[in-house]
């Protein structure tokens, strides 16, 4: 017995040993750029990362009016500086595909820093587990126990691989810098204004079981912006209207059903806006500058009029 | 739950200590309950299909025993009927009713059938199959009924083969449940092993190779059509062989062996080797409950090649509705036919001896597999013609420029050296592995045993991919 249970504390060791030595030769040699190895990074971590810059500022900030959440359709879509001209102080926490799960997560530590919450609400976000997301925020969030609690939460494999190999991330992912991006409070502009003719619109399916678990968490979010006293809006930013997805009508029965039943404001803007497809998204489903200023001008009156208390400005 | 998920590790690593600390007479309860939370995993309601056919099957195993003369035969009809009935309209509704829409639309007539919409119940074929195995086999002589209820509905719904086979039969299963199973180290490291070669398999070559097959087939070159083609091959493979390889190493540590699926299919010299390598299981199924009651290659020529082209068009049905897969099935139908001519032909069998041999079964098997991806005929039959084009365009250039510059010029879609270098370790690994593996299964021991341990846990965590993509076959 005590044989047996050296045999397998031996390999556990050596397998921890064997597999941070491959980790290390992995990002010592910057296998990034290729697309085969990247799958094997993404599979561990993403190379890109918005979300630790906003993260590193947001720290620094004493108090907003409001709190961006959500995907790429949020940190592409929502600009501080036009909620400012409106008389809004804001901070854009969206990143990389964050569903509501991974939004969760990050609201339970920053919503302190805010009196309103605007969650994007893409239905995409909403059709994923989280784990591409979470290997974005995991570079950020040097609490490993928080770390741990959304990996769990999340139930993939992956997510924990990304908390073993973030000592090795932190000081070896070169971030890849996007030429065409301005960033500023955690919004990234892009400013090629032109848009994309040609573009394709793929057909994207929504996942209805990770639809069911994700809108779990949307109810957990309200709960906690109850419980912390903070207004939650949802808000679904503008898509081209070429942009089609499988199950949307049955996303949207699930988010018509929620704000109904617990009175949360929801603002669908996704097409509803005199934008153009070609004009106004740099491809098929983010806004461009111009797309963002006129999305976040109509947003800005409606929260003036509507939706925000008259307070702390 | 899918095997290559942390719900399933988590849910095993629950299973195996409850199940060596219960009392072996209890342990029927305790793999059932798990094996109904699997399933319950995926569909919960669906369980009620699983049910029913459990008790039908339970029930007439016992009154076909005890019966005699016809009425014996009817209660095994009833019993194939019922089977058959839920796997027809769970499975074959949606397209025997688009093909009769499609026949009637040509009369103008409008399909009598409603259109009906739902998710396949998943491994229906498999248990289908298993639990008719059982009835035959009762009606036969060669099982005796298995009169306690829990034991019966454990060999259907064992978890470790409930999705995805192998499909076994009684005589080899259903001992098992009652004997009592004591923890055997040595089991638990070759169940452990047999695991992990699994999940290497498919989450370090398969669901890789995946990625290379979805991409190629969206090029337009057709040696990229080519290079996804082979690479379907391997990937269906490791995806299929590991599946069977997880389960049989999970069903091993708690002492119950499962059949070999799979014996290096890829190294058939015939395509009728192929088949005694490739999912053994179903096709001895269709060898004893199909091809010999229809008198096999007994009755004349005439009689054995229609019972080995029935043979094959069912198989190609039973793995979906879709004509792309009888296509495949009828493929296979073919080579076997011509195959067999060949060899007994005095003047043939002499240029069959050439033509016929690893190499062309491999490639045979791989084009026959096009069909098997693509859902599409048209698609697939383009793809296939382009698939030829890709390799004879290959072998005729090779002929003017030497083997490595015609590999260079040949690149491997648009991924760079390292990406290459993965991707032929991963195939290395595959062949030279599943050589060694049946070698040196039983025989890892001591340093060898923590080398294979280590080496390949490392390589899964950080070579695996990690897309949680199902399996291949659950979709049957």
């Amino acid at each position: 017995m005590k044989v047996r249970l050296k045999l397998i504390f031996l390999n556990i060791c050596l397998i921890t040993v064997t597999y941070y030595v491959l980790i290390y030769l992995l990002f010592h040699f910057q296998f990034q750029k290729t697309p085969l190895i990247k799958y094997v990074q993404n599979s561990i971590l993403l190379d890109k990362g918005i979300f630790q810059r906003a993260s590193s500022e947001i720290d620094s900030i004493n108090k907003v009016d409001i709190l961006f959440f959500g995907s790429s359709h949020a940190y592409r879509a929502f600009d501080p500086n036009v909620f400012k001209k409106y008389g809004f102080s804001s901070y854009n926490l969206g990143s990389s595909s964050q569903s509501p799960l991974n939004s969760y997560f990050l609201m339970k530590k920053y919503i302190q820093k805010c009196n309103t919450v605007i969650m994007e609400v893409y239905p995409v976000a909403f059709s994923i587990d989280g784990a591409e997301s979470f290997a974005d925020l995991v570079r950020a969030e040097p609490n490993y126990l928080d770390l741990f609690f959304q990996a769990a939460a999340i139930g993939q494999v992956m997510p924990f691989q990304n908390i073993a190999v973030k000592p090795f991330s932190d000081n070896y992912i070169k971030r890849q810098k996007e030429d065409f991006c301005i960033y500023r409070q955690g919004y990234v502009e892009v400013y090629d204004s032109a848009g994309k003719k040609n573009t394709v619109y793929p057909q994207i399916t929504l996942n209805k079981e990770l639809m069911d678990k994700q809108f779990k968490y949307l109810e957990r979010i309200i709960g906690l912006c109850r419980s912390q006293n903070k207004k939650l809006i949802l808000v679904y930013a503008p898509v081209p209207k070429q942009h089609h997805m499988v199950n949307e009508v049955y996303y949207k029965e699930l988010l018509h059903q929620i704000t109904e039943e617990e009175k949360i404001p929801f603002i669908d803007m996704s097409r509803s806006l005199p934008l153009s497809d070609s004009n106004h998204f740099f491809d098929d489903d983010h806004l461009n500058a111009a797309g963002v200023a006129i999305f976040n001008q109509y947003l800005a009156i409606a929260l003036k009029q509507n939706l925000l208390p008259k307070t702390n400005r | 739950m899918l095997f290559n998920s942390l719900s399933f590790l988590l849910f095993y690593a629950a299973i195996v200590p409850l199940y060596f600390l219960l009392k072996y007479k209890y342990r029927w309860g305790l793999l059932l309950l798990g094996s109904c939370y699997f399933y319950m995993y995926f569909i919960p309601a669906y369980i009620l299909i699983l049910a029913f056919t459990i008790i039908i099957d339970y029930f007439a195993g016992i009154a076909i025993y005890d019966a005699k003369g016809k009425k014996k035969k009817s209660l095994l009809v009833l019993s194939i009927a019922a089977n058959l009935g839920v796997l027809a309209f769970f499975k074959y509704y949606g397209f025997l009713n688009d093909n009769i829409s499609l026949l009637l639309t040509q009369f103008n007539i409008r399909s009598p059938l409603p259109n009906l919409s739902f998710l396949l119940p998943v491994g229906l074929s498999f248990h289908t199959f298993q639990a008719m195995s059982y009835t035959i086999e009762v009606y036969k002589g060669k099982q005796k009924p298995e009169r306690h209820f829990g034991y019966y509905a454990l060999y259907v719904m064992y978890f470790p083969q409930l999705v995805a086979g192998p499909i076994e039969r009684p005589q080899n299963m259903l001992h098992q449940f009652h004997e009592n199973h004591l923890f055997n180290w040595h089991r638990f490291l070759h169940g452990s092993q047999l695991m992990l070669w699994g999940f290497f398999k498919k989450v370090v070559v398969a669901d890789r190779l995946a990625v290379y097959v979805k991409q190629g087939y969206a090029e337009t070159d057709p040696w990229f059509h080519f290079v996804s083609a082979v690479f379907f091959s391997f990937q269906i493979y490791c995806d299929f062989s590991g599946y069977s390889d997880i389960a049989a190493g999970s069903s091993k540590i708690m002492g119950i062996d499962l059949m070999q699926n799979f014996n290096k299919p890829y190294h058939a010299k015939t395509i009728s080797d192929f088949w005694s390598r490739w999912h053994i299981s179903l096709s001895t199924w269709f060898k004893d409950y199909l091809y010999i009651p229809l008198g096999g290659n007994k009755n004349g020529e005439w009689k054995k090649m229609r019972n080995i082209s029935l043979v094959f068009l069912l198989s190609g049905l039973w793995h979906g509705a879709s004509w792309t897969f009888v296509f495949w099935g009828g493929l296979h139908a073919v080579f076997t036919l011509t195959e067999s001519i060949i060899t007994k032909n005095a003047w043939l069998s002499t240029i069959g001896k050439l033509l016929v041999n690893k190499v062309t079964v491999f490639l045979c098997v791989t084009f026959a597999w096009i069909f098997f991806r693509i859902n599409d005929f048209s698609l697939a039959v383009t793809t296939c013609i382009s698939s030829k084009d890709g390799l004879l365009n290959f072998v005729s250039d090779l002929f003017q420029h030497n083997f490595f510059e015609e590999l260079t010029r040949y690149r491997l879609l648009t991924f760079s050296t390292p990406d290459k270098a993965i991707c032929g370790f991963a195939l290395l690994a595959l062949i030279l592995g599943d050589s060694m593996f049946d070698l040196y299964k039983e025989k890892l021991n001591g340093n060898r045993q923590i080398f294979f341990f280590v080496i390949l846990t490392s390589l899964i965590a950080v070579f695996g991919f990690n897309s949680n993509e199902q399996f291949i076959y659950f979709q049957f």
